[in-house]
């Protein structure tokens, strides 16, 4: 059967959305603070499906966010957690997951590569989220360092190590299936 | 599932059930934005609406605070935030128990922090405004069918020329029908991670891809499997669109939250509602 490579990634990217949901549900207990594997979703989308349908994934999530699905961390939703405190986390993501699927494809998908893609990421990521906390909670800088990066800097530093395995296993696989699916 | 969804869509008779998708939409975004103006006296009759609306929709309070425990964490870290950094007078009865608060800098000198009276109202506000906020959301959610929202979504993204539309409402209804999935996949792979002791594992990278990689290898299998099904049924994005339903009291609701908007733009509380 014929199917084309835009159903596929439809389906995929969907998929990723749903992941990147379900991934703040889905935290491993390590040390006090556990990691929760969503934003690991999010570095990991543009890696596997490529910048387009990584950022579609992503837009998908935020909207469903917005429209009041309770995808956002702690199982909440709605308009009220994009303007919220942590907003500028989630709408951080949207130029993170661009830059990264760009790094990494001028870095050629290496392994490096999309280590360094997913550092500069996750640094957008904080750029954008702790000015922005610092505005809702009207906290001073350091402050806003403290409760807004430190206490995450090891968890993502795990993340970013583990995303990397993952999709340098998982890529080869993705194509395999490409080709499984195009015969089935 | 069904812990992550508790306030998932469930059927009813109340008017929000039948009131037209769009207008909700609507309504939430006039409301959320026209928040950030509230002060006491808006966020207590906003707050009696949400209650008599929440109480008409049979929504169970005892389990709304239960599902909102995280949120409520997020919004005392937001209130015990603005309560200590809000210049201000300091709070006198804390200062006359001799309460003090102290924290170190990053350089190694120490600070001396107070609550303050404007902080704690501030911080009281911010905190309310948030809830209100994450109220109405599930209002929204638990009163919206998924077909009607992916309807709606369509609706809402067809004047940008370059979204194409019908395509993010088929995401939408694939990224519903995936989530409760993804949740029993990543169930089924912590059990059998489990049961074969990787939690004792203390790597936390290995401990990530255990339960990363076989979890990804399952869900893109599925997806695999509903790409074919949905070639295999001729899919394409030129479908007969199912219709919005209007129950006839949106009016109502456009009118009510425009009466809103003008008590909270032009009624002045006295000061110590502010």
């Amino acid at each position: 059967m014929n199917i084309s490579e835009n159903l596929r990634m439809l389906v995929y990217s969907s998929l990723f959305a749903a992941l990147i949901a379900a991934g703040a549900f889905l935290a491993i207990p390590i040390g006090p603070v556990p990691i929760v594997l969503q934003n690991m979703f999010v570095l990991m989308a543009p890696l596997l499906l490529g910048t387009k349908w990584g950022s579609a994934a992503l837009i998908l999530y935020l909207l469903m966010g917005a429209c009041g699905f309770p995808v956002f961390a702690g199982g909440t939703g709605g308009l009220g957690r994009i303007l919220g405190p942590t907003g500028g986390y989630l709408l951080g993501y949207i130029p993170a997951v661009c830059i990264t699927g760009f790094i990494s494809v001028k870095a050629g998908k290496t392994f490096w590569g999309d280590v360094i893609a997913m550092l500069i990421g996750s640094l957008i990521v904080y750029a954008a989220g702790v000015p922005w906390l610092k505005v809702a909670t009207a906290m001073p800088w350091e402050k806003a360092f403290a409760v807004g990066i430190y206490p995450f800097l090891i968890g993502d530093i795990l993340k970013i190590v583990a995303a990397t395995y993952c999709v340098k296993l998982l890529r080869p696989m993705l194509k395999n299936n490409e080709v499984n699916v195009a015969n089935a | 599932m069904a812990k992550a969804t508790q306030f998932s869509y469930r059927p009813g008779n109340f008017v929000l059930y039948k009131l037209d998708v769009r207008c909700k939409i609507i309504c939430i975004c006039l409301l959320s934005i026209m928040m950030t103006m509230a002060n006491f006296s808006h966020l207590s009759l906003i707050s009696a609406i949400l209650l008599w609306l929440l109480y008409r929709s049979g929504i169970n309070f005892c389990v709304l605070i239960w599902e909102l425990k995280y949120f409520f964490l997020i919004l005392l870290f937001v209130f015990t935030i603005r309560s200590l950094v809000t210049p201000g007078e300091p709070i006198p009865i804390l200062k006359i128990l001799g309460i003090d608060f102290f924290e170190k800098t990053n350089i190694g000198m120490v600070n001396h922090i107070t609550i303050t009276i404007e902080g704690v109202i501030d911080g009281g506000k911010v905190a309310w405004r948030f809830l209100v906020i994450m109220i109405m959301g599930l209002l929204f959610s638990c009163s919206t069918q998924t077909s009607s929202l992916k309807v709606a979504v369509a609706w809402f993204l067809k004047p940008f020329p370059l979204i194409p539309e019908k395509r993010v409402g088929v995401m939408v209804s694939l990224f519903v029908r995936f989530l409760p999935l993804i949740l029993e996949k990543a169930h089924e792979v912590s059990d059998a991670q489990k049961s074969r002791c990787a939690h004792l594992q203390k790597n936390p990278v290995k401990r990530i891809k255990n339960i990363t990689i076989p979890l990804l290898t399952k869900v893109f299998s599925c997806a695999d499997t509903l790409a074919i099904a949905m070639a295999s049924r001729c899919y394409n994005e030129d479908r007969t669109e199912q219709k919005i339903l209007k129950s006839g009291y949106e009016f109502y609701f456009y009118a009510g939250t425009v009466a809103l908007y003008a008590f909270i733009l032009f009624y002045r509380a006295p000061l110590f509602l502010h």
